[in-house]
């Protein structure tokens, strides 16, 4: 019966020569390395050539890694750098961002009432090229320092205290930069298209 | 009570299911009453599930180019190449296997016979005029010579298209002649074929199995090196 090896066992392996170990490894991670890449830099192209840099990297830095971190901790650390040099975000696109959604007023009023229920209804919505290219949109007008965390957690399901280990943050903050990148996104999904 | 701004941060956690025990019990009793957050809550879940649901497209030649440049900047260690599992790598394991079920099939009383047969042989063989190939050496290092296991000669022991093969005519007739003398010795003077040499070499392994767990010559390991020093 084949025993299935573990990420970190299969990089050790690749380390000591094997082939094989990376290929297994390429296999399991590619499309999850690949999504990843598109989620940040929304654009298809940059993610492929943003995706084979991730693994170049990977088979570089594979001789430095050691078994104490998890593999896809190390993996999201070598993908989060290497799409922040393909991300087309620039520093006037701060003005874009979000509305202070949500945020009360010194009276206690909200400063802007966050918007009612019917107002965003995915499953009325066809998942089709609009729509993804409106979500894609949504995340480039959110600063990477927001949308990083709220990718990792959200879109590639991991927890809070992994996402911390790959951004190199609290646990507090990474929970506090979901949030406000949460409330971003649904700002603009809301916004009408112009 | 707490308020929707001050719930909002513990109901994003709590759509990741990473809120606390307290932050669970909070959001849970305002959700109770509060319709605008149970809305809100719904909306973080559709968003969140919006965004698992972005992938990218995967090329089918994605692989391709991935390996391609790591193999450029020699990134990979080199593909061991199976075409050097050669058959006369092949051939030493399958030899002594077939010896192994020549000697099982053809002896009715597999002990009794056996004995009578490898000691002439074992006998003769160890005279000064006769020289057996070293057990476990493989086939085709003597000159060409008739075949034992194939009547035409040719071929090693499984190297046919997977038909079934035994002693050839010339093995017959050797271990006919023997058998039928009872185990009497033969005469150096007889002197022994290169075939029945050959098939006192494969007797040995019985009379002395050390003799095929001693070291081969050959390093079945250096085979797989294809010449070049693998990386790493």
């Amino acid at each position: 019966m084949k025993v299935e090896r573990t990420d970190e066992e299969l990089l050790l392996l690749f380390k000591e020569g094997s082939r094989d170990a990376f290929e297994e490894l390429f296999a399991r991670h590619h499309r999850r390395v690949i999504n990843f890449c598109f989620r940040m830099t929304g654009d298809q192209a940059r993610a492929e050539e943003a995706a084979q840099e991730i693994f170049l990297r990977i088979a570089r830095a594979a001789f430095t890694y050691q078994p104490t971190a998890k593999f896809t901790t190390w993996l999201y650390q070598i993908a989060r750098r290497t799409t922040l040099n393909f991300l087309r975000d620039d520093e006037d696109g701060f003005d874009k961002i979000f509305l202070p959604v949500g945020e009360e007023n010194d009276d206690g009023t909200m400063a802007v009432p966050l918007p009612g229920p019917a107002t965003l209804e995915p499953e009325r919505m066809a998942w089709s090229a609009q729509v993804r290219d409106r979500l894609l949109a949504a995340l480039q007008a959110i600063p990477e320092s927001y949308r990083s965390p709220l990718l990792l957690c959200a879109a590639e399901g991991l927890s809070y205290e992994e996402a911390a280990a790959v951004l190199g943050v609290t646990v507090q903050t990474v929970k506090s930069r979901v949030f406000r990148a949460r409330r971003m996104l649904l700002a603009q999904l809301k916004e009408e298209p112009g | 009570m707490k308020t929707c701004g001050e719930i909002s941060e513990a109901l994003s956690a709590f759509v990741d299911g990473e809120a606390t025990r307290e932050e669970i019990e909070a959001v849970e009793g305002h959700l109770l009453y509060c319709g605008a957050c149970r809305a809100r809550e719904r909306e973080m879940q559709k968003a969140r599930a919006l965004l698992a649901g972005l992938e990218a497209a995967v090329p089918d030649d994605f692989r391709d180019r991935v390996f391609e440049r790591l193999e450029a900047q020699d990134l990979l260690p080199k593909r061991r190449s199976l075409a050097v599992l050669s058959l006369r790598w092949l051939a030493l394991p399958a030899a002594a296997a077939a010896a192994v079920a020549f000697f099982v099939w053809s002896a009715k009383d597999g002990s009794l016979r056996f004995t009578r047969l490898t000691a002439p042989f074992v006998q003769v063989a160890r005279g000064p005029a006769t020289a057996a190939p070293a057990a476990g050496k493989p086939r085709g290092t003597e000159a060409a010579t008739p075949s034992v296991w194939s009547s035409d000669g040719a071929g090693l022991p499984g190297s046919g298209a997977g038909e079934s093969r035994g002693p050839s005519e010339a093995g017959r007739q050797v271990l006919a002649q023997y058998a039928g003398r009872g185990g009497g010795a033969v005469t150096p003077a007889a002197g022994l074929s290169a075939e029945e040499r050959e098939i006192v070499a494969l007797l040995e392994v019985f009379e002395n199995p050390q003799v095929f767990e001693e070291p081969s010559e050959v390093d079945e390991l250096e085979i797989f090196a294809d010449g070049q020093k693998e990386r790493g």
